[in-house]
């Protein structure tokens, strides 16, 4: 899946533009990373693309038919997944059915939400062993794993994820993102916003620095794995 | 005075009458906890379920299980606009500061529907003599049959709310909103109408023990002013969004309100169990049965 | 022309001239138009003028809804019709007395509520105000319950009498109590005091951490407040001369009735009360009978309010005058940007 964004200029309320006039392309099938200090305005790209926040001015297109107006609740069966900033499990309700409810854009095929329940437990047997727990007992890293196997239920061609890493231990931080390549793998398109450049890196085959709204910098992660520490100490 | 007959009395017409407010109340806690709305209106909307009652079955002599029924879907019906009409607006134009002007917003649909209803009905009451007349009777102890039927009816409400909101994805739906609405429309969940879908249930609730009740309330335009400040104090006991509380929390109050009706003097019951919630608000605001240790 | 220096503490040029101009009218309007009529409707005004005020102190500059404001009016009531009657106090001593009583009153309430979540609080403060009334309709035979207290008048005062057939009097009587309340209402927002408020509206969290106790300012904002309503329930006690504990005098429909007005005429601005008070007060007597219909409209009003003029009569005003003067707005925002060609 293609997503694109045309000089998107959006802000909060009745407040500045946070984003002044963002223009970025991801292809389909790759994996493009954003990175940047706080306040530069990727979390409030992410919402814009994603629905939650109209922009001012400016189109967003996916497979290249805009979609500027798309409500949040209509991504899922279109097959994008977004996993939030911050926690997004739904704490008084159990691992099930976290999981249950990541099936509710086809809930109505029993036998396709029974397999993909499945298979999440496969994919993190801890999900399986915590089951009938309440999502909120979970540790941090537990709940992000979580979200993300709640997220691959939809077998989403895109998915959009703003800080996987945050508030995580390192080991967790790997485990989250190879989770996100093995996802790649199966094919989704991947939009990426977190603090640790080098993950982003890792990861992504394309790279862009945002900079108090704007795109500042792109290239390839090749490019910047070189000049990572120069990119992290100017920027970050 | 305390012989186990009178106190087994005193229990069941507790429970009984406890149940109902249950009920009521489950509808007032599920729109606070999902559609965050301290619904003034509540009382108004139970007033109308009892006036529909009143004309379906009085009026055009039907019997009393389909009475229930239409009051049910019509009180869902008017939930359901008023959420779309009025409250969605609202939300929308003040996101997070909208708890007041939204309890507010209620105030004035009260008021409203209070004196519309003043106005086509007038303010007579019109009441049922007895929803299925006659009576059991185990040695001392006498229970009315309509209680009875009262009490099932309250039982088969609250148990299929329970199950409803507890096994159907719909439930599930409802209750991932109430958490966290922004993750639940990720999931592809169309909030907007899980609000305009649980305000209506919550309304065809509060209709439903309206119609139930006919023959104890009648139906008059300010009967919903009582009756408010009991769901009120059966959600305060049970915690604020809590449907389950709520439910338990119902017949205690019920209890609660026959124990102090028959020991206490004149009328202070009210006064009692008005300084009992106080009490609860203050000591703990969460509620009696809410596993929250923290206060709110 | 100069104002003497004192009085910038109190108001910005174009408010001391607008609120001498209102304080003028509502001197001399009930002497020239005479009658009993007149003066009657306009203590009705001032009574709800007040109470909006005291609703909006709380609402409007620190979130307190105050869901049981009925109920302080009643403590203040009856504690001193029952001075009166059974102490044989003056009923002057009464509005003092009155209120103490809702003073101590909001104390108690304010402490044991006021560090609850907002609606918590309009919860409690229902509930207080239901307990009050319960326990004054039952304890009957030292308040008289349903049947009605019967409250005397008030006793002359060098001079001047003030019996239930003056109105003129006693609207001239509450005059005086409503500009000292809100004179000290009024100097309270411009204080230091009143900055706090405005910063525990805004940011509590951001407040708490300069190291203000929230909970110490809303009690003291609380307690301010039910001292005035306490003295207002007083005055009333003897200006209607009977009180019964229903919920049209001292329940939920006299709340209602108080916070529309704070609604309709603009929360957060005080004077916006005294226009809330004026139109319905003018609508319940142009409508007087459609008695019913009036109600609907109390609650239409309300809605559209809440959903389509946020700022009330007040914002209107507002508005009105900036389009008219292009100047600051009383509160202080900037102008907007000066058009090309002016200076």
């Amino acid at each position: 899946m293609k997503v694109a964004v045309h000089n998107i200029r959006a802000g909060y309320g009745a407040g500045a533009d946070v984003l002044h006039g963002v223009s970025l392309v991801v292809e389909d099938s790759s994996a493009v990373g954003l990175i940047g200090a706080n306040g530069a305005g990727k979390s409030t790209l992410l919402k814009v693309i994603s629905g939650f926040l109209q922009p001012r001015g400016g189109e967003v297109s996916i497979d290249d038919a805009p979609v500027t107006d798309l409500a949040p609740h209509r991504l899922a069966e279109r097959g994008v997944g977004y996993l939030m900033e911050g926690h997004s499990v739904f704490p008084g309700l159990t691992v099930e059915e976290n999981l249950l409810l990541g099936t509710w854009s086809f809930r109505k095929d029993r036998s396709r939400v029974r397999e993909a329940v499945e298979q999440a437990y496969a994919a993190s047997p801890i999900l399986a062993q915590k089951r009938k727990d309440r999502a909120g007992l979970l540790s941090g890293g537990q709940q992000r794993l979580l979200e993300i196997e709640r997220l691959a239920m939809i077998r989403p061609s895109l998915i959009i994820l703003d800080e996987p890493s945050l508030g995580l231990a390192p080991k967790l931080v790997r485990e989250v993102y190879d989770r996100i390549a093995g996802l790649r793998r199966s094919g989704a398109t991947i939009l990426i916003v977190d603090q640790s450049a080098r993950q982003i890196c890792a990861v992504c085959d394309v790279v862009h620095v945002m900079r108090l709204g704007r795109i500042h910098m792109s290239g390839t992660a090749a490019e910047f794995g070189r000049r990572i520490e120069d990119v992290v100490r100017e920027f970050i | 005075m305390f012989t186990a007959s009178i106190m087994l009395q005193l229990t069941i017409d507790g429970i009984t009458r406890g149940a109902m407010y249950g009920l009521m109340a489950a509808g007032l806690a599920l729109i606070f906890g999902i559609v965050r709305v301290i619904n003034m209106a509540h009382g108004e909307l139970f007033m109308l379920g009892a006036y529909v009652m009143y004309f379906v079955t009085v009026a055009f002599g039907l019997p009393a299980p389909i009475g229930i029924l239409v009051a049910s879907a019509t009180l869902f019906f008017v939930g359901v606009t008023l959420e779309r009409s009025l409250i969605a607006p609202l939300r929308a134009r003040l996101g997070d500061r909208w708890l007041v002007d939204g309890y507010v917003l209620t105030i004035g649909i009260m008021v409203i529907l209070q004196n519309l209803a003043l106005i086509a009905f007038g303010p007579r009451e019109r009441g049922l003599a007895s929803l299925w007349p006659g009576r059991m009777e185990f040695g001392d102890l006498v229970i009315a049959n309509e209680r009875l039927v009262i009490l099932a009816g309250a039982i088969a409400a609250m148990t299929a709310l329970g199950l409803f909101l507890g096994r159907t994805a719909l439930g599930r739906a409802i209750r991932a909103t109430a958490e966290n609405p922004e993750a639940a429309q990720v999931m592809g969940i169309d909030t907007d109408r899980i609000y305009a879908l649980t305000f209506g249930i919550g309304a065809a609730l509060a209709g439903a023990v309206g119609a139930l009740l006919l023959s104890i309330y009648p139906a008059y335009p300010t009967v919903g002013g009582d009756i408010l400040l009991k769901a009120f104090v059966v959600v305060i006991l049970g915690g604020l969004g809590r449907v389950g509380g709520a439910m338990l929390a119902g017949p205690l109050l019920g209890i609660i309100e026959s124990y102090a009706t028959a020991f206490a003097p004149g009328g202070w019951q009210s006064t009692i169990i008005s300084a009992l919630v106080l009490a609860v608000l203050v000591v703990r605001p969460q509620g009696l049965f809410s596993r929250q240790v923290t206060r709110p | 022309m100069k104002f003497p220096s004192f009085l910038r503490h109190v108001g910005s040029k174009t408010e001391l001239i607008a609120a001498a101009m209102v304080l003028a009218v509502l001197v001399l309007a009930p002497a020239m138009v005479g009658g009993r009529y007149f003066p009657t409707i306009c203590i009705s005004i001032l009574f709800f003028f007040i109470l909006g005020a005291l609703f909006d102190f709380m609402l409007g500059f620190l979130r307190i809804v105050n869901f049981g404001i009925a109920g302080f009016l009643c403590a203040g009531a009856y504690a001193s019709a029952l001075s009166v009657t059974l102490l044989h106090v003056s009923p002057w001593v009464g509005l003092l007395i009155g209120g103490v009583a809702s003073m101590l009153l909001g104390l108690i309430t304010g402490a044991l509520t006021l560090r609850l979540r907002g609606i918590y609080v309009g919860l409690a403060t229902l509930f207080v105000m239901e307990t009050l009334r319960f326990t004054v309709s039952n304890a009957r035979e030292v308040t008289r319950g349903a049947s009605g207290l019967s409250v005397p008048p008030f006793e002359p005062l060098f001079d001047l009498t003030f019996a239930r057939n003056q109105p003129l009097q006693l609207y001239y009587l509450l005059l005086v109590l409503v500009v000292i309340i809100y004179l000290c209402l009024h100097l309270t927002i411009r204080s230091r005091i009143g900055l706090v408020f405005k910063a525990i509206r805004d940011d509590e969290l951001g407040t708490t951490v300069l190291g203000l106790s929230v909970v110490s300012y809303k009690l003291l904002n609380f307690v301010i407040a039910s001292l005035f309503i306490g003295v207002i329930g007083a005055f009333y006690a003897h200006y209607i001369g009977i009180l019964v504990p229903t919920t049209q005098e001292f329940g939920i429909q006299r709340t209602v009735e108080i916070l529309t007005i704070a609604y309709v005429g603009g929360r957060g601005t005080l004077w916006g009360s005294l226009l809330g008070a004026a139109v319905l007060v003018g609508v319940q007597e142009v409508f007087r009978d459609l008695d019913e219909w009036r109600l609907v409209i109390y609650g239409t009003v309300l809605i559209a309010i809440i959903t389509v003029f946020p700022g009330g009569l007040a914002g209107g005003v507002m508005q009105l005058f900036e389009r008219l003067r292009q100047k600051p707005l009383p509160n202080g925002d900037a102008a907007p940007p000066s058009k090309p060609g002016e200076p």
